[in-house]
């Protein structure tokens, strides 16, 4: 099968038009680097399969980053690839600057020039003939967030074009200071193995000697030395930095081929962009204070939508299950029927009923990171940061938090010193993700059933406090780090697509059931079974297996007014936060959505300090099991699961002392 | 391998770089030793899979050659530049005493004192590499970006700081003499700036590295 690549500087639709060529629906980052990882997606064009894959969004390839490092070492291993070339025909002086490199790696490649309907509306012609002619590849014209120009596009899939130019723009006369370098570089590193990307290799290293030092060039250390020497003798015979002289010719060059191509046809455009809209209001999203203030709003209307959408979808699914349900009585086995109802309708019904309100915090969250807020967003909470030793950029780990720790953790990895990357990860575990999502959106219900939206809304405050807190105590004692410097895309303002973010959507959503289809399928069985046996007439009571092993740990939380019921609820919850809803539903015999019964055993005040408590505390196996491997130290990751348990036993236990 | 069949790979190794066909000759008269004596070492080698030779013709080192005598290079070159750059011991010696110890060095000791060695090759180069003057020199009629005000364009002279920050930079398009735009400088939020075409935030503390020119703009 034949594999084409998608790559693209961040924001240049790249994403989008995986999701057009696949029909499958991933992220839309309007964000520079939402996607670490590597996506595929499959394409029938012409009777022919092929696969896409669509790399992280990279300004270059030099492997500062990690989403640069996961693109270059993905385009070094694989031979048999095409690329595809996403570029945002707005600024093709910067985006080609990701092409000139490209380029080198003699890969066939075809050239797309994205969002060409805000080109034309700015009454700029861009002259694709011309560019195809001087890179050698096709070039189309797309719209990638509509779809327009795709076949042109998919209609190249099929021609052979090999672009192995014998005539790299490197080797134009305007680099011809670097050229006897370059090939001393490359005959160096080409001495043992035959490797078409060789070039490729040889331009990196000059970009960035210190490349040298890894092992991958199987140069003996005194060929390093020698390489090293020429290149400090470039330097000063030439008294300027090798790196400078490149980014300065590369430039040259990428801008000559924008003034070749480009051509103003009308002096106005004709309809303002939303960018152009957006920037009365940019003085006031920006301001140090009306921009906080103007997140928190954002903030609380993006759950009290959470809550509107959700609950109007969730009262559907509840006619579905209550149906269910009778269906389960008719059965006449008792087991069967004990199974059937409490394990599966209980334990995994409830998650269902919630599948409405996870799938639109992931629709929302989308629209207000396609439409450009969230690195605003970044911008605007900078300033604090700092006062925590960390940055802007912290906050990109910050707000994946609030989807799934896991990845957020990963995300760490971008941060430029150990410090922050340890920080923002403490950080992080106090995030509440969407697994915890579940109990907050039920107990919130249950506790304010008139006020739900807000009360969710001050206790995501209080998870992103107490993370602030912890990195404010982190910082004045175990890690003082002076914090390192921003540098940060502001996309422009774009209405989102909606079709996209629906589709993103959804496939998140599809993603969680799979995860309840599994792990809290297992687990709900599990506890159900423990429940069941030895005793079936005592389901779920003190006779039961389970009620034996709670009570065995009750006694750390009696202070707190649980009973070993809540407690096996929190064990479950480690595994994974999803399942402290199910075990509590299946344990207290509560129906799905409507948990009324719970006050026959509890008080306002326990309740409440028993979701402040699952809020805070330990964050979940997999996410610990990530801490320790980002981080390297099982230290962190014990200290993480240490200190959220104390804050939060203690939290909950004044909660429960005031209430 | 015994010490003298270590010395023959790496010889051959060393002539390879050197010579397009190397034949018993060369080696036996690079080493000063007879070709009876070549020829013998040449059929141990062989039986090791280490070279490939035809009688009369020339000598080739196999994958696994050219790894073990690129190996036994390394810890050549290792050794003497530690006896030479390290310790200030002569060319000559250290060139004798390096073909010595590497015959019975141990593993570890070699790790640690590679380890030393790139410590102190890092600060040399880093030396080397970061001669920030060079590219600064117009730096007198040059004021921080900091100093832009809203709306203010300047061209940018220089870029101090570490180099992983500075090639970041340039990636965005902070390049010697491009013409930039300050869009927002409010005190304690990062910096914007328009820089090809692209809203550019960065933090207060890089402002201070770029050292810029002021171009006069047009009030109307």
């Amino acid at each position: 099968m034949k594999k084409i690549v998608l790559l693209g500087q961040p924001n240049s639709g790249k994403t989008s038009l995986f999701n057009l060529l696949t029909g499958a629906s991933q992220e839309v980052g309007n964000w520079p680097g939402v996607t670490v990882e590597i996506k595929e997606g499959k394409c029938r064009i012409h009777n022919e399969t092929y696969t896409i894959i669509d790399l992280p969004g990279v300004y270059s390839l030099s492997p500062f980053t990690m989403e640069e490092k996961v693109t270059r070492d993905y385009l070094l291993e694989h031979n048999d690839i095409r690329i595809i070339n996403v570029l945002d025909a707005n600024h093709l002086e910067r985006q080609l600057f990701l092409t000139f490199q490209l380029w080198l790696l003699g890969k066939p490649m075809i050239i797309a020039l994205n969002m060409m309907d805000e080109v034309e509306q700015k009454g700029v012609m861009v002259d694709t003939e011309k560019l195809s002619s001087i890179t050698h590849s096709p070039v189309a014209q797309i719209v990638a967030r509509t779809g327009k120009g795709l076949t042109r596009l998919t209609d190249m899939f099929v021609l052979d074009t090999v672009s192995t130019q014998p005539n790299h723009p490197l080797l134009n006369p305007e680099f011809n200071l670097i050229h006897p370098l370059f090939s001393q570089i490359r005959n160096r590193i080409g001495k043992d193995k035959k490797d078409s990307t060789l070039d490729f290799q040889a331009f990196q290293l000059l970009l960035s000697p210190d490349l040298l030092d890894q092992k991958q060039h199987s140069l003996t250390t005194s060929e390093i030395t020698e390489l090293k020497k020429s290149i400090v003798n470039w330097e000063q015979t030439h008294h300027q930095k090798l790196s400078e002289y490149l980014y300065q010719t590369i430039y040259t060059w990428t801008k000559s081929i924008e003034t070749q191509i480009t051509k103003y046809t009308r002096e106005k455009p004709i309809a303002q962009s939303l960018d152009q809209k957006m920037n009365r209001f940019e003085n006031w999203i920006l301001h140090p204070w009306i921009g906080v203030v103007i997140f928190a709003v954002v903030m609380f209307l993006l759950f009290q939508a959470i809550y509107f959408t959700g609950g109007f979808l969730k009262g559907y699914l509840e006619i579905l299950l209550s149906a269910i349900n009778r269906g389960i009585l008719h059965l006449q086995s008792p087991l069967w029927q004990s199974f059937l109802s409490r394990a599966l309708l209980q334990g995994v019904g409830n998650i269902i009923l919630l599948l409405p309100f996870i799938f639109s915090s992931f629709l929302f969250l989308s629209w207000l990171e396609d439409i450009g807020y969230l690195s605003r967003a970044a911008y605007v909470m900078d300033r604090f940061m700092h006062k925590l030793g960390l940055h802007g950029k912290s906050f990109i780990p910050l707000i994946l938090g609030f989807g799934c720790n896991v990845p957020a953790v990963m995300a760490c990895r971008t941060m430029e010193t150990e410090q922050e990357k340890i920080k923002t990860m403490m950080m992080v575990s106090f995030i509440p993700c969407s697994g915890r999502l579940p109990v907050l959106l039920a107990m919130c219900g249950l506790l304010f059933p008139r006020s739900a939206g807000l009360w969710m809304f001050i206790l995501y405050l209080l998870g992103i406090l107490i993370s602030v807190l912890t990195a404010f105590i982190l910082e004045k004692t175990l890690i003082h780090s002076p914090p390192g410097e921003l540098i940060m895309e502001l996309p422009p303002y774009r209405w989102p697509y909606f079709k996209n973010n629906l589709k993103s959507a959804i496939q998140k959503t599809k993603q969680f059931l799979v995860k309840a289809g599994t792990i809290i399928f297992l687990v709900s069985v599990l506890i159900w079974f423990l429940s069941y046996f030895p005793n079936p007439s005592d389901f779920g009571g003190s006779t039961s297996a389970l009620g034996t092993l709670g009570k065995w740990v009750a006694p750390v939380f009696s202070p707190l007014g649980f009973d070993w019921r809540l407690t096996v609820s929190l064990i479950s919850g480690f595994v994974a936060k999803e399942l402290i809803l199910s075990t509590v539903s299946i344990l207290f015999n509560q129906s799905a959505g409507n948990m009324t019964g719970l006050f026959a055993f509890f008080s306002r005040g326990t309740l409440l300090a028993f979701l402040i408590f699952q809020l805070l505390y330990t964050p979940c196996l997999a996410t610990v099991a990530s801490i320790k491997n980002e981080s390297h130290s099982l230290n962190w990751a014990l200290f993480s699961v240490i200190w959220s348990s104390s804050v939060a036993w203690i939290f909950a236990w004044a909660i429960h002392f005031l209430v | 391998m015994t010490k003298s069949l270590e010395d023959y790979l790496e010889k051959i190794y060393g002539l390879r770089l050197n010579l397009a066909e190397i034949r018993v000759k060369d080696i036996a008269l690079e080493m000063g030793v007879s070709q009876p004596s070549v020829n013998q070492a040449i059929k141990e080698l062989v039986k090791l899979e280490f070279i490939k030779h035809l009688p009369y013709s020339k000598i080739e080192l196999t994958q696994k050659g050219l790894e073990q005598a690129k190996m036994i290079a390394d810890k050549h070159h290792v050794l003497k530049s530690f006896l030479v750059n390290g310790l200030g011991v002569s060319e000559v010696n250290a060139e004798k005493d390096a073909c010595l110890i590497e015959h019975i060095i141990s593993q570890e000791s070699l790790e640690h004192i590679q380890e030393f060695m790139s410590k102190l090759e890092q600060d040399d180069c880093s030396k080397s590499y970061l001669q920030e003057e060079m590219s600064c020199e117009n730096a007198a009629s040059a004021i921080p970006l900091s100093r832009l005000a809203k709306g203010e364009k300047g061209i940018v002279l220089c870029i101090h700081g570490g180099e992983c920050i500075k090639k970041r930079l340039q990636e965005y398009g902070f390049l010697v003499n491009e013409t930039i735009e300050m869009v927002r400088n409010i005190s304690n939020c990062p910096y914007l700036i328009l820089v090809k075409g692209y809203q550019i935030a960065i933090g207060r503390g890089i402002g201070e590295k770029i050292l810029i020119k002021p171009v006069e703009t047009l009030s109307e």
